[in-house]
Formats: structure tokens, sequence, C-alpha cells
């Protein structure tokens, strides 16, 4: 078989069919209806930032108020970490001289 | 009096969207036809030229008015129906056997007599749809734009955005590919 010769025909087949250019009823008012959801309302998006500008505000003061109420216990917490950290820095160095004596 | 498409790209980037829908109403019948060329179902050809229109919207003050409006359009309209055929890609092969009893009798008819095979018959066409729907979304690209809308090699890289020398390397690709399926399509019964 030449599919060469079946090829050809077959794009000529191709451009033979009508292009179907039929458009369903009212379909303008469809695209329309689309693009007047995508396109956002200016106060919306306004308020909708100011909302998300509130929510990480009161998030901020609430960390910061968990911050102040307790001062001591992140001290303490801190002050244990760098003893444990210089002891164990420590702890080689202290091994390491008793066998040196 | 009708507006100017430039009259109605005016107004719609000055914030009336509503000047919009008669550039809709316009072009939509030719953006319709080109997406029939590359989905079957109504369902896709219609969110293809939904997408084409939203998209057009969206992108309409990058329109500089150097070329007709129709142009900028169409250019978008392919480059949609192109991503389309990317996104529903299918890996599958037709083989004989899938092939219907008008299909199998047009291929019959045209091993015995190729000239008497008639391309205009129903059985012509669903089998170039077959065969189409078995392309890479590149090929069937460019053998819709170069042999059967009939463009230019030039006007088919101003439409893809690829160079002239890679349209033609993939113009050569696409050939080969469709004559590798119609080749796999045919093997079963007469090679």
């Amino acid at each position: 078989m030449n599919l060469d010769h079946l090829r050809q025909k077959l794009i000529r087949s191709a451009r033979g069919i009508p292009a179907n250019d039929a458009v369903p009823y009212a379909f303008e008012k469809r695209v329309m209806a689309h693009l007047k959801t995508a396109v956002p309302d200016r106060w919306f998006a306004w308020s909708q930032a100011l909302w998300k500008g509130a929510l990480s505000c009161m998030g901020i003061m609430l960390l910061a108020g968990v911050w102040a109420i307790a001062p001591v216990s992140q001290n303490e917490s801190s002050e244990n970490l760098a003893q444990d950290f210089e002891g164990l820095l420590f702890s080689s160095l202290d091994a390491g001289l008793e066998d040196v004596w | 009096m009708e507006l100017t498409d430039a009259e109605l790209i005016s107004a719609v980037l000055q914030g009336d969207t509503a000047s919009f829908e008669p550039l809709v109403a316009r072009y939509q019948s030719r953006v319709f036809a080109t997406a029939h060329r590359y989905a079957r179902r109504e369902s896709e050809v219609e969110d293809i030229v939904q997408e084409v229109f939203l998209k057009a919207f969206q992108k309409l003050s990058g329109f500089r008015g150097e070329a007709p409006f129709e142009h900028w359009l169409m250019k978008l309209a392919v480059r949609t129906c192109y991503d389309f055929l990317r996104g529903h890609q299918r890996n599958r092969e037709t083989v004989f056997t899938e092939l219907s009893e008008p299909e199998r009798d047009w291929l019959d008819r045209f091993v015995v007599q190729p000239e008497q095979a008639d391309e205009n018959a129903e059985a012509a066409r669903q089998l170039v749809e077959r065969v189409f729907e078995n392309l890479s979304p590149a090929a069937r690209l460019i053998i819709t734009l170069l042999e059967i809308e009939d463009r230019s090699v030039k006007e088919i890289a101003q439409i893809t955005g690829w160079s002239i020398p890679l349209v033609k390397v993939r113009a050569f690709r696409a050939r080969a590919e469709m004559r590798k399926i119609l080749a796999k399509i045919s093997r079963e019964k007469y090679l």
C-alpha cells in the first residue's frame, strides 16, 4: 500500500470537510457572564485585603501577649540551654585533660 | 451606527466591560470554526472558545493595534487550541480492528483501486479524524495549519511563536508521524 498516497488522499478528504462555525444561541451572553464573575469588584478586593491585614495583626498581638506573659520561663529555658551547651562543650575537654594528667 | 473594533477596544480598556460583547458576537463564529478543527465534543469546543475570549479580555491591554484585531484573536485561538491538545493528549494507538465497517471498506477500496476510493466519502472523513486524534499535539497543529488551512510556513511561525526552521522540522516530523500511524492501522491486514 502506498502510504504517501493514502496520506495525501486523507488530507484532501480533511480539506473537504466544511468548517463548522455554528455558534450556540446567546453564546456571547455566556462569555459576558463569565467575564463579570472574573472581573473582581474593587471594593470587595479592598475589604478582603483589610480582613487579611486584621487577621495577621491579631495573630501578632496574640504571640506578643504570650511572649509578654511568660518571660521568666523563656529565660529559664534559655539559661538551661546555655548551661547544657557549655557542659557538652567542655566535657570533651575535661576528658582530654584527665588523659593528659 | 456600528462601532469599529478599535473604538470598542478603546471603550473596554477605559473600563466599559459591556463593549466587549459586540466583539465576541462579531468574531465568535470564526473562533468556533478554528476550535472545531481541534476538538470533537461540543462541550470541549465551547470551553475552548470561552477561554479564548476570556484570555482576549484579560490581555486586551497588550493588543497594540499594529495588526487587525481578528489576527491577534485568531493567534490567541490557535494557541489556546494547542494548549487544549497538550492537556488532552491521549497515549493510544488505533489498530485496524478498531476501525468501523465503512472505514475498513474504504481502506479496502483504496488498496484495490486507489483512484476509485472517494475522498469525500464519510468513511474517509471518519478515518482522517481518527488519524488526527492519534497525532501528537504539535503534529496535529502543524498539519492542520499547513495542509488543511493552507497557511505558509511564515504565517505558522507568527501564529505559533516558533521559528521558521522549527516549523519546517516539525512539519517534516508531522508527516512522518502521520505515515507511521497509517502504517500501524493498515499493517494488520495489508502488510
